[in-house]
């Protein structure tokens, strides 16, 4: 306080002012960014530090972990688990370029999400492989017929 | 089908939506055309069983919807506030729920329960 009230403009009497006077030239030099600095972009999660996100984290991430309940609808599950593979893929080798431009948090979730999408697409093969699999020893007749396919699986004695 | 909900709403019919939904379920294509389950088959059920509150009957029907709720709640408050940890737990239970998946479908094999 002592070397506030040192400065000619400022009243002594009102402290409140004075404060807010000696507190000004603290705060703008955080308040200007450096110009090699970035703004970071809408919406992103994170405070980035002046880093960007890598620009498909969320995407590859919520995907991959959607392509676990799109596991058997018609095989959404393998076409949700390759795009976020490849997404994350593409974003991390993106990231291996210039390490210093992305946020740390977004490389783990496109990490996440790559794994993901891994095991989605792990998952949606072995159905596509367990359903190719059935249909060559039970042939396509005796599986649109569940009756037939009751009467093999009894000769087999599965059942 | 707009037109029926529509016209039981204004005839103040009793309107059940979880009963119409047990009639407008999805079915997979392979249990459609070979009537044997696939390994996410179970899993409407579930979700059904567990928005009416039967955590048991949720858990019958298919075991991993739970844990697949929680995942997914998870990740959106992840993405919203961005823990430490986040995507290490995220890809930790995507895992657990994978193995429960493949350990289900295997149990309903040898229980002979493929087929209904």
């Amino acid at each position: 306080m002592s070397e506030e009230q040192g400065t000619p403009q400022e009243n002594p009497l009102d402290p409140i002012k004075s404060d807010i006077s000696a507190s000004d030239p603290v705060q703008i030099p955080p308040a200007t960014p450096p110009p090699f600095q970035q703004l970071p972009p809408f919406g992103q999660f994170g405070n980035g530090m002046g880093q960007q996100n890598l620009p498909n984290a969320t995407i590859s991430l919520v995907l991959g972990i959607l392509s676990i309940p799109a596991c058997c609808c018609y095989g959404l599950g393998l076409v949700f688990g390759i795009v976020a593979w490849v997404l994350a893929g593409k974003d991390i080798k993106q990231y291996n370029l210039n390490p210093a431009a992305y946020s740390l948090s977004s490389l783990k979730n496109t990490r996440a999400g790559k794994i993901c999408g891994i095991i989605g697409v792990i998952l949606s093969a072995l159905y596509i492989i367990a359903l190719v699999a059935m249909i060559i020893a039970f042939g396509w007749a005796a599986l649109r017929d569940p009756e037939t396919m009751k009467e093999l699986l009894r000769e087999k004695g599965l059942q | 089908m707009l037109k029926s909900i529509l016209s039981k709403m204004l005839t103040q019919e009793k309107f059940d939506l979880f009963d119409w939904l047990n009639h407008h379920l999805l079915s997979c294509p392979f249990k459609a055309y070979f009537g044997v389950d696939c390994p996410g088959c179970g899993l409407q059920r579930s979700v059904l069983a567990l928005l009416k509150g039967n955590l048991f009957d949720s858990f019958n029907f298919y075991p991993a919807t739970i844990p697949l709720v929680i995942l997914i709640i998870f990740t959106a408050v992840h993405l919203k506030l961005d823990f430490r940890l986040g995507a290490l737990l995220i890809k930790l239970m995507f895992m657990g729920i994978a193995v429960i998946i493949l350990i289900n479908y295997i149990y309903k094999i040898y229980n002979h329960q493929l087929i209904n």
